[in-house]
């Protein structure tokens, strides 16, 4: 039965590795290549490829350790070839295992090769079925952790300690399928059982493989569990069947061991107990472990405390495969490692680009500069020297009327015409009276003054305040740019996340349409204006 | 407790709305529709603010336009001068008088443009000024209304979907969609209330 088990595990092995022949991987590094692991080594983040290890330098990944994994660059073979050479490689681990305990694993090597007359052959891949070219490439690095001063990687090709150089533990078997660390704890579960790391180069054996196909490991209190199609194992100096629950992956977090069966996540207490956290994940899970993160191949969740919360991410091209909290969220996917500062970066783009459609992205933006324009937050143009040199032009237009009024002494007129001042012609007293009225001076006036009032120091004041004024425009714009861009980023991102995650209940739906309507009417205010 | 039974009804005698909580969940925010929509709070708060953003940026060109408008000064004087001469023809004979009375009227119109104005008006830097301060104003404001007129329509639905509830807590979860609703009414100056007695 376990031996079934197991051939079939090693099979899964085989179509997986077919598959990922399939595809021709990319010698680019992280930046653009299927990126199967993401962690941290003394004080460096190192990511695992199928083509080596890489280290990230500060500013670009550099390629720490060349390895060539299986199932990468391998050529067809035909079935005959293929099946004669497993049987040439059983049979060298079959010898290999039988010496190791006694001789090494240096000298197993060489005293297997010498009584079999061949060095231990590679395996030949090939196709099982009609598969697509353009499947994603599959994991060539399962799982990866520092531990002890090493970085110990369990890759199809075994189990790897990395250090100064890079060496295979071929004694622990052909392929590995989970790694786990802990407190003190290295365990390394393959096809020929459970190793635990007791010091820098010497491994003991656990036991043997367990029934059923091996989900994958955890650690809690510095105790390896191990999942399997049986039931969950506590692996001490036996393996010891914990609990009955079979999980479709399983793994830690934080100091507790997590499963997931059909999407939902549950702890699994002392007793062996499920305690459901009621989340339900998308997608397939890829790591459960690592520190604080559950990764499916679609979403990110992080343990805080005794809750999982759902972390945003950004759209990713490929299939998450891990994740790393270090100055940042580094993704690990299947088209390479999305960077935390290429995040900040493209944060702007990303949210008006690839979030929404590039005409919406257009459309929004325009709606932007048209709610600047309306708040009359228009960058001020002028310059005040020139004001200075204009003159101030003044049009004077007057009118000066002046009557001179004389009136001659009566007296001294009937005088000197002889005769008394009563008997004066009343003709001629008229007469001097209306002479008073006769008009003796007027005219009118029109002027046009230039005045130029030239001062270099007012100018000076003009323009200090005229650029403050420009700098609060300006601090402004940014502001209203930058609240209009994160408001629709979390509109959009509620819109979108109640089309990933429908609702289950009216009530939720109703909330969380409120939520989405909330967020819609503030981008709205913000731009005075209806969005597209 | 009608609309409770409303809506339950509702939900269960459709049962594509029961399969598909959103579109049950539409059915029942439609039933506020009669209230006015959260587009035109926003802009009555503004009105009743005077916090238009279009109000603030006519600061600027009406400062401008004030450049065109010429200064005028308009003046009228008016002077009246008397003149009494007395002319001594001879030692003997009575002194010639001859009174003389001068009258002056003048009018004057000025008008004086300030050309530098109309290239950089002073006034247009404490307008920006004010413009921003009103810009943070404006977004405070309008923020402030879209979370409470939320908050208000969340606590209607809850009460309304609520199952089981207690007086108290009825009372409760009514007065508190009162206090909402009296803090809009105080954001837009009682328009909120009228548009929902309508």
């Amino acid at each position: 039965m376990q031996s079934r088990a197991m051939r079939f595990v090693f099979a899964s092995t085989l179509i997986i590795l077919t598959v990922a022949q399939g595809t021709p991987a990319a010698a680019a590094g992280p930046e653009s290549s299927a990126t199967d692991t993401i962690s941290l080594h003394q004080g460096l983040i190192v990511a695992t490829t199928a083509d080596g290890l890489y280290r990230w330098d500060g500013t670009e990944w550099k390629l720490w350790h060349p390895w060539s994994l299986r199932g990468v660059n391998r050529s067809l073979v035909e079935d005959e070839e293929d099946e004669e050479e497993l049987e040439k490689l059983r049979a060298y681990d079959e010898v290999v295992e039988e010496l190791v305990p006694s001789y090494g694993e240096s000298a197993a090597l060489r005293a297997a090769t010498d009584l079999l007359g061949y060095d231990r052959p590679k395996p030949k891949l090939r196709f099982q079925g009609v598969q697509e070219r353009t499947q994603p490439l599959h994991r060539a690095v399962l799982s990866a952790a520092s531990h002890r001063g090493w970085f110990w990687a369990c890759t199809v090709d075994g189990m790897v300690r990395v250090g100064a150089t890079v060496r295979r533990l071929a004694h622990l078997g052909t392929a590995c399928y989970d790694l786990v660390a802990g407190a003190g704890l290295l365990v390394a579960a393959t096809e020929r059982g459970f190793y635990r790391l007791i010091r820098p180069g010497e491994w003991v054996r656990i036991s043997g493989p367990l029934p059923g196909l091996l989900l994958g490991l955890g650690a809690r209190q510095g105790v390896a569990y191990a999942a399997t199609s049986g039931g969950i194992f506590e692996l001490g100096d036996r393996p010891i069947r914990r609990s009955g629950v079979i999980a479709d992956a399983f793994g830690t977090l934080g100091d507790r061991l997590v499963v997931v069966r059909s999407g939902k996540v549950s702890f699994v207490d002392e007793q062996g107990q499920l305690r459901p956290t009621g989340k339900q994940v998308a997608g397939t899970v890829m790591r459960a472990g690592d520190g604080s993160f559950l990764v499916t191949t679609e979403e990110i969740w992080r343990s805080i405390g005794d809750s999982l919360r759902w972390v945003p991410i950004r759209p990713t091209d490929g299939e998450l495969r891990g994740a790393l909290d270090y100055g940042g969220l580094w993704l690990a996917t299947s088209s390479g490692v999305v960077l935390p500062e290429r995040l900040v970066e493209d944060q702007m783009v990303a949210r008006l680009g690839a979030v929404l459609s590039p005409q919406r992205a257009v459309a929004f933006a325009e709606k932007t500069q048209q709610a600047m324009l309306l708040r009359g937050l228009d960058m001020p143009k002028q310059n005040p020297a020139w004001a200075t040199w204009l003159p101030q032009l003044s049009f004077t237009f007057d009118n000066d009327d002046r009557r001179g009024v004389g009136i001659r002494d009566l007296e001294a007129l009937a005088d000197s015409l002889d005769v008394e001042p009563e008997d004066l012609d009343p003709d001629l007293v008229e007469a001097e009276r209306e002479w008073r009225n006769d008009l003796l001076d007027g005219g009118w006036r029109a002027m046009v003054k230039l005045t130029w009032r030239p001062a270099p120091e007012r100018v000076a004041r003009y323009r200090v305040s005229l650029e403050s004024a420009r700098n609060a425009t300006f601090r402004e714009r940014r502001r209203v740019s930058k609240k209009a861009a994160r408001m629709l980023a979390g509109y959009l991102a509620a819109e979108r996340r109640l089309i990933v995650h429908p609702p289950r209940t009216v009530k939720s739906a109703v909330r969380r349409l409120l939520k989405v309507q909330t967020k819609r009417a503030l981008v709205e205010g913000l731009l005075n204006q209806e969005i597209p | 407790m009608r609309s409770i039974s409303f809506i339950l009804c509702f939900v269960m005698a459709s049962p594509a709305l029961a399969d598909d909580p959103q579109a049950a969940a539409q059915q029942i925010l439609a039933r506020f529709d009669h209230e006015p929509d959260v587009r035109s709070v926003q802009r009555r708060a503004m009105v009743y603010a005077h916090a238009q953003p279009a109000e603030v940026a006519s600061w600027r060109l009406r400062s401008r336009l004030a450049s065109l408008l010429p200064q005028v000064r308009m003046g009228v004087d008016y002077d009246t001068d008397r003149d009494d001469t007395r002319t001594f023809t001879s030692a003997t004979s009575e002194p010639r008088k001859v009174e003389g009375v001068d009258e002056g009227m003048g009018y004057e119109l000025r008008a004086t443009w300030d050309l530098n104005e109309a290239v950089f008006n002073r006034s247009e830097v404490a307008i920006r000024r004010s413009v921003v301060n009103a810009s943070r104003q404006r977004d405070s404001l309008v923020s402030e209304v879209t979370k409470i007129y939320f908050s208000r329509r969340r606590a209607q639905v809850d009460l309304l979907l609520a199952e089981d509830i207690s007086a108290k807590e009825r009372v409760k979860q009514e007065l508190r969609i009162a206090e909402l609703t009296a803090y809009l009414d105080g954001l837009t100056g009682g328009w909120f209330s009228k548009q929902i007695r309508r």
